[in-house]
C-alpha cells in the first residue's frame, strides 16, 4: 500500500513491487512496473523520468539499484529480471545535439534492455541502445548500440569480454542475493501488446536503431490557462529559485539572476574565493550539486552556465569555467586527486555530458564536446570532442549531429 | 580475407547492418555514433595493427567503407611493417 502511494505517478504497479529509500518519478509520461520489482534507493534516490508522451516499461523482477536513473523521452523497455547497478543511467535521449544549436533536442531513439540482462554500476546505456537476453554490460561501460544475447561487454569503447563472466548457461542470469525475487517473475513484458516484443524472434524483426517520432521539442505548456495567471506563476518560480540560490550559495559571490532549483551543497574555506556569474543555473535533482573552494583556490564560473544534479566541483588549486557551459547530471571536476593537483580550465559553450570526470591540470578549449561517462586527463582541444576511458580527442563532426 | 570483407564482417557483427554501400556515411546512415566510432578505432588498432592518432579521428578517413579502406591503405604504405 505505501508502496502504490510513493508510486502514485505509475501507470501500473505490478503485485509485490517494493520500494526501498526515495525513489522520483517525473514526467508526464508512462510509467508502467510489473511484479516483484525492487527499487532500492536506500544510498540514493533512484530516478524514472517519462516525458510527456513517453513511456518506461519495466517488467517483472527487476531490480534498480540506489542512483540509477532512466530517462525516456520517447521509449525506454526493460524487460523481466533485468539487473540496473548503483548510478546507472540509461537514456534513449542525447538532449543536446553535439554540432548546432545545443538547445534544440536532438531526435530519441528507443532503448530496450532484455530479459535477464545486466546493467553494472555506472554504466551508461546511450539512445538506439540494445541490450539483448542476458547480455551484461559491465561497470563503467558506455554502450550505444545492439549487444548480443549472452555477450559480455566491458570498457569505453565496449570491448567484448572473451572469457564467460557467469558459470553455465550465460541467458540464465539468476540473483541469489534477492533470494525473494528468485524466479518468481513470469516471463512477460508488461503493456506491450503483441506477445514479447523483448523475445528475440520478435525483435529480430524490427530495425535496428529504430528512430522514433518523438516530438524533437518540448510540447506547448497547457491551452487556455490565462496568460497572465502563468506569466505571474513563472515569476514567482523565478523569485524562488533566484531566492533559493542566494541561500545556498551564500558563500560564493554571486551575479545577478543566478538560480538553483534544488539544494546546492556548498563549503568555501577561509581564504577559498567563490565567484558565480550571471543567470548561472543550478538544476535541482536526485542528488545535490556539491561545490567545494579550499583555502587559497579560487572558483570561477562564467555567465549563463547551467548544471544539472550531482555536479562535483571540488578546488583546491584553481577551477575555472567560462559562459554558457552545460554540465549533465554526475559530472566530476576535481583539481586534486590522484596525487596531482593543478587547476582545471573549461572555456566557453562546452558541453560536458553525463557521469563525465575531469582530472587535474586539464584544459578544455571553447565549444568543446565531453563525451557521456569520459575520464579526462589530457587537455581537450576547442572546438573537438573528448570521449572514452582513457578520452581521445575526435572531430566534432565524427558524430551524427 | 582482404581489408573491405574483414572492415564489413566487423561491422556487421558489431552495428548489426549489412545493406549499405562501400560510399554510404556510417553517421549519416545512423550505423554508427560516435560512441560506436570509438569501437571501429578500437578495432582498427587492434585488428590492422595501425596507431590511429587523435588528429585523425574524422570523417575523411573513418565515415564509409571506401574512406576505411583509403585510410589504411596509407597507413600500411607509409608503415609497411606495421601492417597486420
Amino acid at each position: 500500500m505505501l508502496t502504490r502511494l510513493r508510486l502514485w505517478r505509475c501507470a501500473r504497479v505490478g503485485a509485490g513491487t517494493r520500494v526501498r529509500g526515495r525513489v522520483h518519478v517525473h514526467g508526464g509520461g508512462r510509467i508502467e512496473l510489473g511484479a516483484n520489482v525492487l527499487l532500492d534507493g536506500r544510498t540514493l534516490p533512484i530516478e524514472l523520468h517519462a516525458a510527456r508522451g513517453a513511456a518506461i516499461e519495466i517488467g517483472d523482477g527487476v531490480v534498480i539499484e540506489g542512483g540509477a536513473s532512466i530517462e525516456a523521452q520517447a521509449r525506454v523497455v526493460v524487460g523481466p529480471g533485468v539487473r540496473i547497478g548503483p548510478y546507472a543511467k540509461v537514456m534513449d535521449n542525447q538532449f543536446h545535439p553535439v554540432r548546432g544549436n545545443r538547445h534544440e533536442r536532438p531526435a530519441s531513439s528507443e532503448v530496450w534492455i532484455d530479459e535477464g540482462a545486466f546493467v553494472g554500476e555506472r554504466a551508461i546505456v546511450l539512445p538506439g541502445a540494445h541490450l539483448e537476453r542476458g547480455a551484461r554490460v559491465l561497470a563503467g561501460t558506455v554502450i550505444s548500440r545492439r549487444v548480443q544475447a549472452g555477450v559480455t561487454v566491458s570498457g569505453y569503447p565496449a570491448k567484448p569480454v572473451k572469457a564467460p563472466v557467469a558459470l553455465g548457461d550465460p541467458n540464465v542470469v539468476s540473483w541469489p542475493s534477492w533470494p525473494t525475487l528468485a524466479s518468481a517473475a513470469p516471463a512477460t513484458t508488461p503493456g506491450t501488446p503483441a506477445g514479447n516484443p523483448s523475445s528475440p524472434a520478435n525483435r529480430a524483426a524490427a530495425p535496428v536503431h529504430t528512430p522514433t517520432s518523438a516530438p524533437a521539442v518540448r510540447p506547448p505548456g497547457r491551452k487556455g490557462r490565462p496568460g497572465a495567471w502563468r506569466a505571474l506563476a513563472h515569476r514567482l518560480v523565478r523569485t524562488f529559485v533566484i531566492l533559493q540560490a542566494r541561500f545556498y550559495l551564500r558563500r560564493c559571490r554571486l551575479g545577478r539572476g543566478v538560480g538553483a532549483s534544488g539544494p546546492v551543497e556548498v563549503k568555501v574555506d577561509p581564504g577559498g574565493r567563490a565567484e558565480i556569474g550571471d543567470r548561472v543555473t543550478f538544476v535541482g535533482g536526485m542528488t545535490p550539486t556539491r561545490i567545494e573552494v579550499a583555502a587559497g583556490a579560487a572558483l570561477t564560473v562564467g555567465g549563463e552556465t547551467l548544471f544539472n544534479y550531482g555536479t562535483v566541483i571540488d578546488a583546491r588549486a584553481g577551477i575555472s569555467i567560462g559562459r554558457r557551459c552545460m554540465f549533465a547530471s554526475f559530472v566530476r571536476l576535481a583539481d586534486s586527486a590522484g596525487g596531482k593537483t593543478a587547476p582545471i580550465v573549461v572555456g566557453n559553450d562546452v558541453w560536458v555530458a553525463h557521469g563525465a570526470v575531469i582530472e587535474p591540470g586539464v584544459t578544455i578549449g571553447d565549444g568543446a564536446v565531453v563525451a557521456a561517462g569520459t575520464v579526462v586527463s589530457k587537455d581537450v582541444p576547442a572546438g573537438s570532442m573528448a570521449i572514452g576511458n582513457p578520452a581521445r580527442q575526435m572531430s566534432l563532426a565524427l558524430s551524427r549531429g | 580475407m582482404d581489408t573491405r570483407q574483414k572492415l564489413r564482417t566487423y561491422i556487421s557483427e558489431t552495428f548489426f547492418v549489412d545493406a549499405y554501400s562501400d560510399q554510404e556515411s556510417f553517421l549519416k546512415s545512423g550505423i554508427i555514433d560516435s560512441t560506436g566510432m570509438m569501437e571501429l578505432v578500437a578495432f582498427l588498432e587492434s585488428d590492422f595493427g595501425v596507431k590511429v592518432e587523435d588528429h585523425e579521428l574524422v570523417p575523411a578517413n573513418l565515415d564509409s567503407i571506401d574512406n576505411l579502406v583509403a585510410f589504411l591503405e596509407r597507413r600500411t604504405a607509409a608503415r609497411p611493417a606495421a601492417a597486420g
